[in-house]
């Protein structure tokens, strides 16, 4: 092969004479379609579902929001008047003007505070595994596997803890009669019902939080701890002033789901206390206008509300990562 | 060759064609009402059966039905298709078309049953034949046409354990009113203190998880068994002001049946916590003595009757009392109902219908489901059921399909009032937490239960007031 001043020419694959920046950008356009192709193809799946299950039955609820809706008759506009429509009121007016629509907010309230106490025990267990006490596997499964548990399993478990039957009585009933007490009713009551049912929501999701603080922990470096220790600082020093400012981040991140969490609660209270007119969560309340009371279009004005509850407590947390970005 | 081959085919598919035009004429109903129903049906078809009864799906009793079913129709297969939460599931089935050829209806608003059923016949033409029990095929009825026909018919009562009540030394005929229905179930509470056995008797088991147990107190109510008045539920419910009231000029049932179950739970009669009873368990628990009482329609007396056969109990023990109301003029009503109905579906194909009707007719008149069941039966000629023994005194009744032009109007006073009659016990399970407010004294308790009655009361006044005006029909003259 001669050697000459074209050398670069000959060794392109191409036919010799195009320019080597053409066969590069058509090699380019070439890789950018395919790679555009591929994106596509494994997005249709995705988004297909995204649109079929999320988008669509949320366009179809806003829909409903506007309708007298029972559910198999035909749905009668909220803004037609004829006849006896004409007393309906709009659906959102119903929302906010009834004052029952909001008792369960301050349910969810109580499961706030149990998500508060939720996450400084999933601190104080986190700090904990940090320094590598003996066990530590054992023990971390242990908190965490009941947030791998089935919900109504546990709901049911919990029932046969906390009933109160004299023919059959319940675990922790039989142990207080046992110590010369009386049987108590604990879902008997505003308070005691739904501090009973916070609890077990955070026996559940404990372990949720104390691994993601154990994980987030572990990048704190042990130079710090170390330095500190020779300083003479005690454990609890240590956590305040080192460890905690390192997972401000992922704390905060996990108040904002508590609150989004405690705002939807569902399963537990209504496997447990389907009946109980002091545990009804905002979701079971909605499920009961929508399927007990058949009015579907009020029930769906609800769920936007509740939507529009949970898009603003998202907005905070945006406006939050920013701050926090921007640092 | 091929061609000839070709023509052959040809030939003999069209000459197939041909034999299957002819096979069509019979045995296939396309004109309605025309239909020869003794001659078994001649092609296969498959059609599927909605039902509430998962218990009868799981112990094959239905596939023994169908067994008897096919001797008769052997060309027709019927498949099970059974849920527990059967209303909400089968609601949400129906509008999508997605039910059972034959099902039983989930649908109470009897305006809507044209859009997704099929007529079964004229209400006149059905009742002049005579052999049904007329009264309750107007229980799927719209303007003249029926569309269900019920599987069973039930009466409302109180089902007790004769054995408890003999040895607390109670006579079932004298607890006809609220007052002495509590009296008699003290005497439960007090027989407790004396026994020797070491068990106690819970008098009165509300069932308060289970929404449709409670509900099953709300049928006397709704369907007025205070006053006997067959055209109170669908006609003139929905314009009475008063029908939580506790100053109703004649009495008003569910203020005072709210009053007795309060009363009930009050006075410790009833089980320590309502919140997380469980209905399966308590079958046993009546059969056995454990529960005294509780207020449930005669389908679950044959239901307590099997699990005590299953336990080695006496099955005569259970025992079945009409609700402990009695009218101004003395008598004791008793409300009969139907149960879930046949219906067909209308978007099925007509050889599906007429399978589908086929096998409604035999359930209905020959496979003595009803009476199995300890029920009432559509079809005249079954015999009445033993377990309403005790009701001979009683002048039983039921409710009558809306009056003219009130078809939507208990619909349009529920919505407008915010509650429906039947609202899945949410108005008895407040009455339990009212009953069961701790830390105060049983006046400010029933303070509380007038409260909500009042509650209850007042938004139900201002819809009927309203629904009153549009729809003169459903207001009753004084």
């Amino acid at each position: 092969m001669e050697k000459t001043a074209e050398t670069t020419k000959s060794e392109s694959p191409y036919v010799p004479g195009v320019t080597k920046r053409k066969t590069v950008q058509l090699g380019h356009n070439q890789l950018k379609l395919e790679k555009i192709l591929l994106i596509c193809v494994f997005l249709i799946i995705p988004l297909t579902s995204l649109i079929l299950f999320t988008y669509v039955p949320l366009f179809d609820m806003v829909r409903y929001s506007m309708y007298h809706y029972n559910g198999y008759a035909d749905p009668e506009p909220v803004f037609v008047a004829n006849g006896a429509d004409k007393l309906f009121k709009d659906n959102y007016y119903l929302v906010f003007k009834n004052p029952e629509y909001w008792k369960p907010l301050q349910v969810s309230g109580v499961y706030l505070i149990g998500s508060f106490v939720q996450i400084a025990i999933a601190l104080y267990f986190a700090t904990i595994f940090y320094f590598r006490p003996k066990g530590a596997g054992f023990f971390k499964a242990v908190i965490f596997i009941p947030s791998l548990l089935n919900g109504v399993a546990i709901s049911l478990m919990f029932l046969l803890i906390f009933k109160n039957d004299s023919s059959s009585q319940g675990v922790l009933n039989s142990w207080i009669i046992a110590s010369g007490g009386q049987p108590v009713s604990w879902f008997n009551g505003f308070w005691r019902a739904n501090l009973v049912l916070a609890f077990i929501s955070v026996w559940r999701y404990l372990g949720n939080n104390m691994v993601m603080f154990a994980g987030t922990m572990e990048s704190v470096s042990k130079d710090e701890i170390e330095a500190s220790e020779i300083d003479g600082a005690g454990k609890w020093q240590q956590f305040l002033h080192i460890l905690l400012p390192d997972i401000k981040d992922i704390v905060f991140l996990n108040l904002i789901l508590a609150v989004n969490g405690a705002v939807q609660v569902f399963e537990i209270p209504y496997v447990m206390q389907p009946s109980n007119p002091y545990t009804k969560t905002f979701i079971m309340k909605t499920m009961e206008i929508a399927f007990n009371q058949n009015q579907i279009g009020l029930a769906a004005a609800l769920g936007i509300v509740m939507l529009l509850i949970v898009s603003v407590i998202a907005l905070f947390q945006k406006a939050f990562e920013k701050k926090t970005g921007a640092n | 060759m091929h061609n000839s081959k070709k023509a052959l085919a040809l030939f003999l598919s069209l000459a197939g064609m041909a034999s299957l035009a002819g096979c069509k004429k019979s045995g296939d109903s396309t004109s309605a009402g025309e239909e020869d129903y003794d001659t078994p049906m001649s092609e296969k078809v498959t059609i599927t059966f909605d039902t509430n009864r998962t218990d009868l799906d799981t112990s094959g009793k239905f596939t023994e039905y169908i067994k008897s079913f096919n001797a008769v129709e052997p060309n027709i297969t019927v498949k099970i298709q059974s849920y527990t939460s059967y209303k909400d599931d089968e609601k949400k089935k129906v509008v999508a078309k997605t039910n059972g050829v034959v099902s039983m209806i989930p649908i109470d608003d009897n305006d809507q049953l044209s859009t997704y059923y099929d007529s079964l016949g004229k209400y006149v033409d059905l009742a002049a034949t005579g052999k049904y029990r007329n009264v309750y095929l107007t229980a799927k009825y719209y303007k003249g046409e029926v569309y269900g026909i019920p599987g069973s018919n039930t009466v409302g009562g109180v089902a007790y354990n004769k054995a408890i009540f003999k040895a607390a030394g109670l006579d079932t005929t004298t607890m006809t009113t609220p007052d002495t229905f509590i009296a008699g179930l003290k005497k439960i509470k007090d027989y407790n203190g004396t026994r020797t056995d070491g068990k106690t008797t819970i008098p009165y088991y509300t069932n308060g998880k289970d929404g449709w147990c409670m509900e099953q107190f709300e049928d006397h109510l709704c369907n007025d068994v205070l006053h006997g008045d067959a055209d109170y539920h669908n006609t003139y419910m929905a314009g009475n002001q008063n029908v939580f009231s506790k100053d109703a000029p004649n009495g008003d049932a569910h203020y005072l049946a709210g009053k007795m179950f309060f009363n009930l739970i009050d006075q410790g009669l009833t089980e320590a916590d309502p919140t997380t009873t469980d209905w399966e368990g308590s079958k046993l628990k009546i059969a056995n003595g454990t529960i005294g009482c509780m207020v449930m329609g005669n389908w679950a007396i044959s239901q307590f009757q099997g699990v005590a056969k299953d336990n080695n109990l006496d099955p005569n023990d259970i025992g079945y009392m009409p609700f402990p109301f009695t009218a101004k003029d003395g008598k004791q009503y008793a409300n009969s109902g139907a149960d879930y109905c046949y219906g067909i579906k209308k978007t099925a194909s007509d050889k599906e219908k007429s399978a589908g009707k086929r096998f409604i007719k035999w359930m209905v008149e020959k496979s003595k489901f009803a009476v199995n069941e300890g029920c009432i039966s559509s079809w005249a000629a079954d015999g009445m059921p033993d377990n309403l023994s005790a009701f001979s005194n009683c002048t039983m009744f039921t409710s009558n399909p809306a009056k003219e032009g009130a078809e939507k109007c208990l619909g349009l006073t529920e919505t407008l009032a915010g509650q429906k009659c039947y609202d899945g016990g949410a108005r008895f399970s407040q009455i339990i937490s009212d009953a069961k407010l701790e830390g105060k004294t049983s006046e400010e308790r029933m303070a509380a239960f007038d409260a909500d009655m009042k509650k209850w009361n007042d938004s139900w006044k201002a819809a009927a007031k309203s629904i009153g005006e549009q729809y003169p029909v459903v207001v009753k003259a004084a």
